[in-house]
């Protein structure tokens, strides 16, 4: 990886080598005193009238069970910190964290930088959930509501990923199949997707356009145990298997060639991943650009060990998402979706003009 | 001879055109007409408990009925609203109550509205009503007619600059109009603790078309809080009285006056047009499509198809049922292609329901651009001289004027139309100050087309 | 000359003959698609009426004058309309799925669909226009179709600086894409509702918009490329072997791929100004045509476009009868155009692709 020239003694290699590792671990460690601080210092100042250390009285207040006077500042803000920002910062880590992790996973074994975990399709199967709910939901009175459109989205994200589970068994399936085919069904459900929001008017068409955007709108604790259970477990997982993935993104016959079930393997990793992603879009809908974005950035200063890029493009990712949703709740009332994507097409860009081929590029 | 004659003859005369007058009479009572002796007359009621005899306002004649509850000489279960301060009995305690609310003295006042699921309830508020947040369109615009504006003290989202400039002096809360987001409702939050030396906000007024937007969690920090939520679906003309002269009765005397006086004006109106239309029988009625957003044909059950009924005139599903179920619909549906409305054109008018607001420069250059720009779908079709297009923006009572001016151009004059209008603008209402006829868009049809572009 | 070369001749040119007919026989379905298409739409009249009072008015002898207005200034033009936008975007896919040796490569892969949505919201939520003075539907053509064109104009750019390769050049294509998109959603989050949905329905794309205004432009602007790029074929099918073997045969891959995908981007952002991003057939069309006919574009470009016209009419006629009053054709092409591709992926024949 470096074009150094290599010392003679087996020493000096092996206290290089052991320095880039110590310089990963650094990166890591980096990123997480970030996304502390981001939290620490953005995320609980967002309640303008009082000040942070104010802010930090008040968590600490609500933990150790101080009441304040009713309708007054701080009662306020109690609420809102504790109702509203707490839980929002701590989606925004998750899912941050969980769609980087999606990303990686997916980059690894679709053998393809582009890859991102909407690839197969989820996403589409997720709106089309969810968008059924809002629309055909408004049309009754107001039956399941949020509920009813979050098990909607969930169980609508997981239907593409059975269809190719299925469709694994009959036909071929190498990472440009797979892709063919979530392009397929993700052509498919976004068609109905259409036709639902067409025919309805202008208001549901708004609800429904919004919702897929992608918002940590009226998020509240309630929507954090199962995002975090999933969270935990699904990012634990892709951490144990990242050694494996490092073998996955050789390609296949490689693979095979190093004792690895290529297929049996692609397939557990994309049911993995799409419980993962299912579990963070059924309530906040499709954010994107953080799947692809922050396992790119990572690889720039980590290189392509997955042992490494897993743990750390979970950390970055976590960390844009905080600072997107820093700025949704300070400064832009946007959904945090539509900054994301403000933030993330210009990285972009520019990851794809002036990527070098050594440091994994995109072409 | 003669003149004993002539007295006979008199009295004769007299007693057969009396028994003639008294026949004839009473074959009109009892040989029974088409119709009742008389239009039912609408009225409204002023809706605070304390209003024992549910008319328009609170007096006198409200302390009366009670203190004769009291007495024993009036039963409650005939007065259902005597009960002002909602504890079940009608006590000396009510009499306290309705007393300081004809006063003006501050005290706790129970509004009959609705709740979020649309039941009527009964909320507590204290009297008079200050630092009021409104939420929504349809509640906005009564609230602010009668002088509202003065005690706003936040509002979710403006798209009438004009119309509703005197609520300018409060804060926006941001969000939009059809959305509260956590910016918004954080902006809510800390409006409360900054009014906190003043009681807080007073009521959060919620228009129940809007209602979605109060999410459950909303719902939970408003109850700990003690704020209360006021909700009415004033779209409807009707209701829209109702609620101008509750929201105005709430805010103290200033706005009491000019509630009851909205409410005065508009049934006037509104009796006015029932007096010469409830006579039609289906035969005569006019039968009108209603389309909003220029293109957008209302669903049948859309609000928007009540008003031709207040105006004596029939909604178009009731005659063809293929246009019943095309448009059977919850939502309104655009017109994909021009030629949407093609097998429709036996209905008599076109009303297209559009939202502008008052302080228009020229508003027959606009009202050109906007027919010019959409003839392509009317143009063919046989009622397309019919196309009419009518500010949904104005109080209810000009609306439904205007509508009748449209829909019946014999019975109402569109000078006719233009006086309610006038005396809206005349009657002191905030929204209208400084507005003339030249300056609010009301209603425009093929004439006022034809005219403007010459 | 031998027998064995004699027999390879005969079945040589009747296989070409098999392509010939299929190409005449799309192109004639499309035509009868056309008069078919007149009867349908909410105005209720029958076919046969309806090819009459059109037969009236071509001879001159308008009796009826309301079925004549709906039949020969709505519809007729609509299903002109229709042929031409579906042989011009099937035609623009074949050229691109050659030029990026690509199977999913179509029209909008440029990130043209994105600036001409971008260009339309600018002029429907902010009624911005960049030629002052417009407003309403030409503003938003014309903001559509300058804006589509600056993908393409930055890749040509870009192409200058360093050597392209159409994966480059997708790539680019796609970081454009994301960039547009998400200008368009800051806008069209902040727009009240009913804008948000004159919006997204242009985005489906639709053909109530064609008159006979905007028709001969349409027209005009189609076969001004197509034809021309037709007599290309051979050149394209060149290319199609590989940047080097070009060179070795005398094409200068490099040079021919910028010019026919400025061409080919010129003419669907045009298209698609009008009408919105209509999508599918340029995805699909060559794929059926390929199946048919193979891959030589002598005959693949013909049969794209023969396909997409006929497809296209189709579906627009589908559209109009569908609810109230009728639907974008748009969300016709999606829903029978996506379970179409996902069959040619399962059943791909490998010979197409030879």
């Amino acid at each position: 990886m470096t074009t150094e020239t290599l010392p003679c003694s087996k020493e000096d290699l092996v206290q290089k080598y052991h320095r880039q590792i110590v310089r990963k671990c650094i990166l890591i460690a980096a990123v997480i005193v970030g996304i502390v601080l981001t939290v620490g210092l953005l995320s609980v100042s967002t309640y303008d009238s009082i000040s942070l250390t104010e802010a930090y009285q008040v968590i600490w207040g609500h933990i150790t069970g101080v009441s304040y006077e009713p309708r007054s500042n701080l009662w306020w803000a109690d609420r809102y910190i504790w109702n509203r920002a707490l839980p929002r910062a701590v989606v925004a880590i998750l899912a941050g964290a969980s769609l980087a992790a999606c990303g990686a996973l997916m980059q690894s074994i679709l053998a393809n930088p582009l890859a991102d975990p909407y690839s197969t399709g989820i996403s589409s199967g997720a709106c089309f959930g969810a968008v059924a709910a809002i629309i055909v939901g408004v049309s009754y009175a107001d039956l399941a509501g949020e509920a009813g459109i979050v098990t909607n989205a969930f169980i609508g994200a997981l239907i593409p990923a059975l269809m190719i589970v299925l469709l694994a068994e009959r036909i071929h399936m190498t990472p440009a199949t797979m892709i063919l085919i979530g392009t397929a069904i993700s052509y498919f459900f976004n068609s109905l997707v259409t036709f639902m929001m067409v025919t309805t008017d202008a208001d549901t068409l708004k609800s429904a356009y919004l919702w897929q955007i992608g918002s940590f709108d009226g998020l509240t604790w309630s929507s954090v145990p199962v995002m975090l259970a999933v969270t935990v477990v699904g990012c634990t997982a892709v951490l144990w298997l990242s050694a494996k993935l490092n073998v996955a993104s050789l390609g296949d016959n490689t693979a095979i060639s190093l004792g690895l079930d290529i297929r049996k393997f692609r397939i557990m990793c994309l049911i993995l991943m799409s419980f993962m992603t299912a579990a963070v879009i059924a309530f906040t809908g499709i954010i994107g650009f953080v799947g692809i974005i922050a396992p790119h950035l990572v690889r720039i200063f980590t290189g392509a060990d997955n042992r490494f890029v897993v743990p750390t493009s979970m950390g970055v990712g976590a960390l844009l998402l905080s600072i997107a949703d820093y700025i949704a709740l300070s400064f832009a009332d946007l959904p945090v979706g539509v900054i994301m994507a403000l933030i993330g097409s210009p990285i972009f860009f520019i990851l794809i003009i002036w990527q070098r081929k050594s440091t994994g590029a995109i072409y | 001879m003669s003149s004993m004659t002539k007295t006979q003859n008199t009295v004769a005369a007299i007693a057969v055109v009396a028994v003639i007058i008294i026949a004839g009479v009473g074959i009109y009572f009892f040989a029974g007409s088409h119709n009742d002796s008389s239009a039912e007359k609408l009225s409204s009621s002023l809706l605070v408990y304390g209003n024992a005899n549910e008319d328009l306002v609170m007096d006198s004649s409200d302390t009366a009925i009670i203190q004769d509850i009291i007495d024993g000489k009036k039963s409650f279960a005939d007065y259902p609203m005597a009960d002002a301060n909602q504890d079940g009995n009608v006590t000396a305690d009510d009499l306290t109550v309705v007393k300081a609310l004809i006063a003006g003295t501050s005290t706790t006042a129970y509004v009959q509205c609705l709740d979020l699921s649309g039941n009527s309830t009964v909320v507590a508020v204290a009297y008079p009503m200050k630092n009021v947040v409104p939420f929504g369109t349809n509640i906005v615009e009564p609230f602010l007619y009668v002088g509202g504006g003065a005690y706003t003290a936040g509002y979710f989202v403006s798209s009438y600059k004009n119309l509703e400039a005197s609520m300018s002096g409060a804060i926006n809360l941001g969000g939009s109009a059809r959305t509260i987001s956590d910016v918004a409702w954080k902006n809510f939050m800390q409006l409360d603790s900054s009014l906190e030396s003043s009681g807080g906000i007073g009521a959060l007024l919620v228009d129940y078309s809007a209602k979605s937007q109060i999410t459950d969690s909303y719902v939970s920090d408003l109850k700990d809080a003690g704020i209360p939520v006021i909700t009415y679906a004033s779209a409807d003309q009707v209701q829209e009285i109702a609620t101008a002269l509750t929201l105005g009765f709430l805010c103290g005397k200033t706005t009491e006056k000019l509630g009851l006086s909205y409410a005065e004006l508009s049934l006037k109106v509104y009796n006015e047009i029932q007096s010469k239309v409830y006579q039609k029988t289906d035969e005569n009625k006019v039968s009108v499509i209603n389309l909003t957003m220029y293109i957008y044909v209302c669903q049948n059950d859309s609000t928007f198809n009540q008003s031709p009924q207040y105006v004596g005139a029939l909604c178009y599903y009731n005659i063809n049922s293929a246009f019943k179920t095309a448009y059977a619909g919850s939502n309104s549906v655009k017109m994909e292609a021009t030629d949407a409305l093609a097998n429709y054109d036996d209905a008599d008018y076109l009303i297209n329901n559009r939202s502008l607001d008052v302080g228009q420069t020229d508003i027959d250059a606009a009202m050109v651009e906007i027919w010019d720009k959409y003839i392509s779908y009317f143009q063919n079709l046989d009622d397309y001289k019919n196309l009419v297009y009518i500010n949904n923006l104005l109080p209810g009572a000009c609306k439904l004027a205007y509508l009748a001016a449209a829909l019946y151009p014999d019975q109402f004059s569109d000078s006719w139309a233009d006086s309610v209008m006038q005396s809206f603008i005349d009657g002191g209402y905030a929204p209208l100050e400084g507005q003339t006829l030249s300056t609010i868009f009301t209603s425009f049809d093929y004439d006022d087309y034809v005219a403007a572009k010459a | 000359m031998s027998d064995g070369g004699d027999v390879f001749l005969a079945d040589y040119l009747r296989s070409s003959r098999k392509k010939v007919v299929f190409i005449i026989v799309m192109t004639i379905a499309a035509v009868g698609a056309v008069l078919l298409t007149l009867g349908f739409g909410v105005y209720t009249i029958s076919i046969p009426d309806a090819i009459s009072v059109f037969w009236n008015h071509v001879t001159g002898q308008v009796s009826w004058v309301k079925a004549d207005h709906y039949v020969w200034d709505v519809r007729f033009p609509r299903a002109l309309g229709a042929l031409v936008v579906g042989a011009g975007l099937a035609f623009a896919g074949a050229i691109m799925q050659n030029d990026m040796r690509n199977p999913l490569a179509e029209p909008y892969t440029m990130g043209i669909a994105s600036g001409a949505f971008l260009g339309a919201v600018l002029s429907l939520v902010l009624g911005f226009s960049l030629i002052p003075g417009l407003s309403g539907d030409w503003a938003t053509v014309i903001n559509a179709f300058v804006f589509s064109v600056i993908p393409t104009v930055v890749i040509m750019i870009v192409s200058q600086f360093r050597k392209m390769t159409p994966t480059a050049m997708i790539l680019v294509g796609i970081a454009l894409l994301f960039l547009f998109s998400s200008i368009s959603q800051v806008l069209m989050v902040t727009a009240p509702a009913e804008t948000l949905a004159d919006a997204y329905n242009w985005r489906v794309g639709t053909l109530s918009k064609v008159t006979w205004d905007n028709l001969p432009i349409m027209a005009a602007i189609v076969a001004a490329i197509c034809i021309p790029l037709y007599f290309l074929s051979s050149k394209l099918d060149v290319m199609y072997l590989g940047d080097r073997a070009a060179s070795t045969l005398g094409v200068n891959a490099n040079r021919l791929r910028l010019i026919t995908m400025l061409l080919v981007s010129l003419m669907t952002g045009a298209v698609v100004s009008f009408t919105g991003t209509i999508g599918f057939i340029g995805l699909v069309g060559p794929h059926v045509a390929r199946i048919l006919v193979g891959s030589k574009n002598r005959y693949l470009l013909p049969a794209s476009a023969a396909f997409g016209a006929a497809f296209l009419i189709l579906a627009d006629t589908l559209a109009k009868v569908c609810g109230p009053s009728g639907l974008p054709v748009g969300v016709i092409s999606a829903m029978v155009g996506g379970p179409l591709f996902i069959y040619i992926l399962v059943r791909q024949k490998k010979s197409a692709w030879a």
